[in-house]
């Protein structure tokens, strides 16, 4: 399969009053056409950033210190401002969080449809009118002709989460980085607009970045997974290998804490402590001072991301000679 | 399946004006306040007579059928007065809010959109201009300037933009950042086009309510510089000088305090009720 996004060592650094803060710290990752990759971790792991990284949209006090992102042959991170634009919306669109605030309250939600064939010159006037009303159908609106011309505050947050799928879609873009689309929801609304990017993405033939830190929606819905902790990769895998063979130990972690329906009462584990200052990370292994396996080694020297099955990448010392 | 034609959904703005006529008062304020403008504009032909038109057989008279709120001390007509008193207070509150709104609104917005030093420097005038008595700035600027209505609409003006560059820049910086309008901006929005159809229109209910309340601060605060012998120059009349000359006489002809108090105080009144209601059907809390 080709590759519709390689990204290399990306680096993007914040720099604050107290300090440096490392938010995204090297990482790697490719995704092909027509795949799922999964971004998981915990809050502040750099998962958000390192999307955001991608599109040029990091705040004024951050910014992208090393690194590439090839995207179709193009180096994401060495356009200037104006060609981002262009590829933004365009080839590569974003879904957002909270569907309650993502949306302009006072436009139309047909028109902010609109807005992206507008931006990108794609359509005009009657053409981009029939063409939102078209994308309302698609994300299965009710109602579509006439609630195109509704305001958001009439639409439900699963709704206006199908909005912002709409709009992400107008351009046809090849990838959609969504940023926890389902966070804000409702459960049961969460199945729902899940299937809907699924069916979209085989629809359209879309590549997808799912970032959200419930590892359950990640090993149903993708087709790789990518842990990070502290702005690096802890593990890397294609989906199934991670499922039979989770290595890192805050990989497994994650999968211990979620919520089995036929597990017994008292076997989810948590995993102990808190995620770490990113002003004053541990030595060595960033993960160490959570991590029952701990050893000297991993107090003292960092792990490098290794090589450890097909395409399934680890960055753990003790994974590496197999014992965890 | 509905047509377009049968489907006439509430916009944001009818929303707001179906809210706003659901408040009486507001409502009511409304009405006043545009039956006092239709009037201040024709005032010259509505007027029975001028308003520094003397009539030395016919002075403090009461009301009668020929000057019907009476005369003053020089026998000019208390009713034409107000008319004329009305449309300066009307001017003075219009065009001293257009001042404000086109200063504040530009700095607060250069300071909101730009950060850093300049939202630093110019953010430090705005301590200063809102630290400075307005009070003591408008008598100071109509001293030097002179008392011409134009200028004192202008000192108002000038010492009262300070509160709106704030609530700009402040509603700019929460605007700017806001998720909507990152969501515009990943999805390719240009950054003008942002400020112009995801920023502005954001900002314009409370720029309305902003002035809907400024009016009748500025009428007020005319009225206060007439009492220290500071507002309109007579014999052009406005409210504070007639209160002030009348009140000598409070006792003996009250006709030429009351009128002119009354009028004034409705005026503000009307004024506030409808920056109430404007607020309120622009912030609806509870409503979906």
């Amino acid at each position: 399969m080709e590759e519709l996004l390689v990204v290399n060592n990306l680096k993007t650094h914040f720099h604050r009053y107290e300090g440096v803060v490392k938010a995204v710290d090297g990482i790697s990752y490719q995704l092909h056409y027509g795949e799922t990759l999964t971004i998981v971790g915990e809050s502040g792991s750099g998962k958000t950033v390192s999307a955001l990284s991608l599109l040029g949209l990091i705040r004024k006090n951050g910014r992208v210190v090393d690194g590439e992102a090839i995207f179709e042959g193009r180096d994401l991170l060495k356009l200037n401002r104006e060609e981002l634009r262009q590829i933004r919306g365009k080839d590569i669109s974003m879904v957002f969080q909270d569907p309650m605030t993502s949306l302009n309250p006072i436009m139309k939600v047909g028109i902010q449809i609109m807005e992206p064939l507008v931006w990108h010159k794609l359509m005009q006037g009657k053409e981009a009118r029939e063409r939102a009303i078209e994308l309302l159908r698609v994300v299965g609106i009710p109602d579509y002709q006439v609630r195109v011309w509704d305001y958001p505050f009439e639409f439900s947050g699963g709704m206006r989460q199908r909005v912002m799928i709409a709009m992400a879609l107008a351009c046809n873009p090849k990838l959609i980085i969504a940023d926890e689309p389902t966070t804000a929801l409702d459960v049961t609304v969460r199945a729902q607009i899940l299937n809907l990017m699924q069916d979209m993405k085989e629809e359209f033939g879309l590549s997808i970045i799912l970032i959200t830190h419930d590892v359950a929606l990640a090993m149903n819905f993708s087709d790789s997974i990518m842990v990070m902790y502290a702005g690096k990769v802890a593990e890397y895998a294609p989906i199934t290998e991670f499922i039979k063979n989770p290595l890192h130990p805050y990989s497994q972690g994650l999968i211990d804490s979620t919520i089995d329906i036929e597990a017994e009462e008292g076997s989810i584990k948590p995993i102990p402590g808190a995620p770490p200052n990113p002003l004053d990370l541990p030595s060595g292994c960033k993960f160490h001072p959570r991590c029952g396996y701990a050893q000297d080694i991993c107090r003292e020297v960092e792990p490098e991301s290794r090589e450890v099955g097909d395409n399934h990448r680890v960055a753990c010392h003790l994974a590496e000679r197999g014992e965890t | 399946m509905v047509s377009k034609q049968e489907h006439k959904r509430a916009s944001y703005w009818s929303s707001v004006w179906r809210r706003f006529k659901s408040n009486k008062m507001a409502f009511a304020g409304l009405i006043f306040i545009i039956i006092i403008t239709i009037v201040a504009i024709f005032t010259p032909w509505i007027a029975p007579y001028g308003y520094d038109e003397t009539n030395y057989a016919h002075t403090f008279e009461k009301p009668s059928w020929q000057f019907i709120w009476g005369t003053d001390d020089l026998g000019r007509d208390v009713f034409s007065r107000n008319l004329y008193a009305m449309r300066n207070a009307l001017l003075i509150g219009f065009g001293s809010q257009a001042i404000v709104i086109v200063v504040g609104v530009i700095i607060g917005a250069i300071a909101g959109f730009r950060g850093g030093t300049v939202d630093t420097v110019l953010m430090r005038i705005v301590d200063i201009m809102y630290a400075f008595p307005t009070f003591l700035f408008n008598v100071i600027l109509v001293t030097a300037l002179g008392r011409g209505i134009h200028i004192i609409l202008l000192a108002i003006g000038i010492t009262g933009w300070a509160g709106t560059a704030r609530l700009v820049r402040g509603m700019v910086m929460s605007l700017r950042n806001a998720d909507f309008v990152e969501a515009a901006r990943a999805l390719g929005a240009k950054e003008f086009y942002i400020i112009r159809k995801y920023v502005l229109p954001n900002m314009l209910g409370p720029i309305i309510v902003s002035i809907a309340f400024g009016i009748p601060n500025a009428i007020w605060m005319e009225s206060g510089l007439a009492l220290v012998g500071m507002g309109v120059r007579p014999p052009m009349p406005s409210w504070g000088n007639m209160i002030s000359a009348g009140a000598g006489y409070i006792m003996a002809f009250p006709h030429m305090v009351i009128f002119p108090a009354l009028l004034f105080a409705l005026t503000l009144l009307a004024f506030t009720y409808v920056g109430d209601g404007l607020r309120d059907a622009m912030s609806p809390k509870g409503e979906v």
